[in-house]
């Protein structure tokens, strides 16, 4: 407890921790409705092209990486859910093909015009996220706190309309609800908070933190909003956890967050069969 | 210093399958200086941080005594008839280092008075920067280095 103390007094740690909590918060959020629309792995497309982004970023000798990562992370979620219906290369198949896309040229680019002598360290910095988040700017930080405060805002105000789209997107549509529209801001919500969350667990494992607080959420309430609420405690109690054990243990930061939303959905998935299985 | 540091980093994979030499030349006893900021009781995860962010944006460290543990490692930089020594910290995913360049108080001949590329040992020296051809480095000078033994985290002066 001590030692625990000593950490919280270091800047960089209390950073992470605001970082950490408002990225689980907003990814917890979208990510009820990402998990119920069937978009799970929009995320890990959409990090991927994130990676390969950072990748052109990091050739161009970009200062703020940032300011290049995000619009085209945001235009790629454009591009992803356009191609949803009305195109002849379907949902899934788009995904896979920029996911994969984006990292091999992403990965290609890095090897080929890269000046840094340790390459595989810079890719496993932004795949697995490494130690980036005990490694920000006090400005990454308010652009973090920034975009995560509008991510929230964005959806307690229209919470309704993203809860209609997400349960009928017909019925929605045919009830004037503008379905393209609100899917449309889903998609930029969500590349903002991959491009938040590259920081926090690396492009690998960013739909962890979207899918798993739903999912162990899903196992023990029914409503939109019961899920939504444990989602985002759930969410943001594994992401403390996950930093700290990490800070204590000296275990990789996203990886060790990963592994302590996998153990609450287990606890999930065995309280939701002693209750006696209020969802499926 | 960022290219040394890199270098460093290439050579760290290897160095970590060098064995420890047991005891050691060059090692040498703890003394009892006034230490400002000890990282070596801290956390591997919490050092690597540390170190990365006195990289960043080291002017409020500047002249104070920091003790850190780590590995080993050092440049011969033979154009220049330089050999840099560090202290080198690997991340938790062991991908990536941080380290800082040390210069030991005294009269010490390299390889000698050295430990093996990969052997823990315990700095303790005080942060100073100087530039070499237009580029600002950092480095702990009048630094006492201690060579530990195997599981030995914590400075034990």
């Amino acid at each position: 407890m001590e030692m625990l103390k000593t950490y919280l007094q270091f800047p960089f740690v209390q950073y992470a921790l605001i970082v950490g909590v408002l990225i689980a918060l907003c990814s917890s959020l979208l990510g009820v409705t990402l998990v119920l629309k069937r978009f799970s792995f929009i995320g890990d497309g959409l990090s991927h092209v994130a990676f390969g982004a950072m990748a052109v970023a990091g050739v161009l000798h970009l200062s703020d990486d940032m300011l290049f990562v995000l619009p085209a992370t945001v235009i790629a979620a454009v591009l992803l859910l356009r191609t949803g219906k009305h195109t002849r290369i379907k949902g899934d198949a788009a995904i896979a093909m920029i996911s994969v896309g984006a990292l091999a040229v992403g990965y290609l680019l890095l090897s080929v015009f890269s000046t840094s002598a340790n390459l595989s360290g810079d890719v496993c910095t932004t795949l697995f996220g490494s130690t980036s988040i005990l490694t920000l700017t006090v400005a990454e930080v308010w652009l973090c706190i920034g975009l995560s405060v509008a991510v929230v805002i964005i959806f307690i105000l229209f919470y309704n309309r993203i809860f209609a789209v997400t349960f009928d997107e017909d019925f929605a549509r045919a009830s004037g609800t503008r379905a393209e529209a609100y899917n449309l801001l889903i998609a930029i919500v969500i590349a903002v908070i991959i491009v938040l969350a590259m920081n926090l667990v690396g492009s690998l494992l960013i739909s962890a933190l979207i899918i798993f607080p739903a999912m162990s959420a899903m196992r023990l309430f029914k409503s939109f909003k019961g899920v939504t609420v444990c989602s985002a405690v759930l969410s943001v109690t594994c992401a403390v956890l996950g930093i700290l054990i990490s800070i204590l243990w000296s275990t990789p930061v996203g990886s060790t967050i990963v592994a302590v939303d996998i153990c609450a959905f287990l606890i999930f998935c065995l309280a939701a069969k002693v209750k006696g299985g209020t969802a499926k | 210093m960022k290219k040394i540091i890199r270098m460093f980093v290439l050579c760290l994979a290897a160095a970590v399958l060098v064995s420890c030499a047991a005891g050691g030349s060059g090692a040498e006893t703890a003394e009892t200086v006034q230490v400002d900021l000890d990282l070596s009781v801290l956390s591997g995860t919490v050092v690597y941080a540390q170190v990365y962010n006195m990289m960043y944006d080291p002017d409020p460290f500047l002249g104070k005594v920091i003790r850190m543990s780590g590995y080993y490692n050092y440049f011969d930089d033979q154009a220049n008839g330089v050999v840099y020594h560090a202290c080198i910290i690997p991340d938790a995913t062991a991908c990536c280092a941080q380290g800082i360049e040390f210069v030991r108080a005294g009269d010490h001949a390299w390889p000698d008075d050295y430990p093996e590329i990969g052997d823990r040992i315990m700095i303790t020296g005080r942060l100073e920067i100087y530039e070499d051809q237009g580029t600002r480095y950092l480095h702990l000078v009048d630094a006492e280095m201690v060579l530990l033994e195997d599981g030995e985290n914590e400075a034990t002066p």
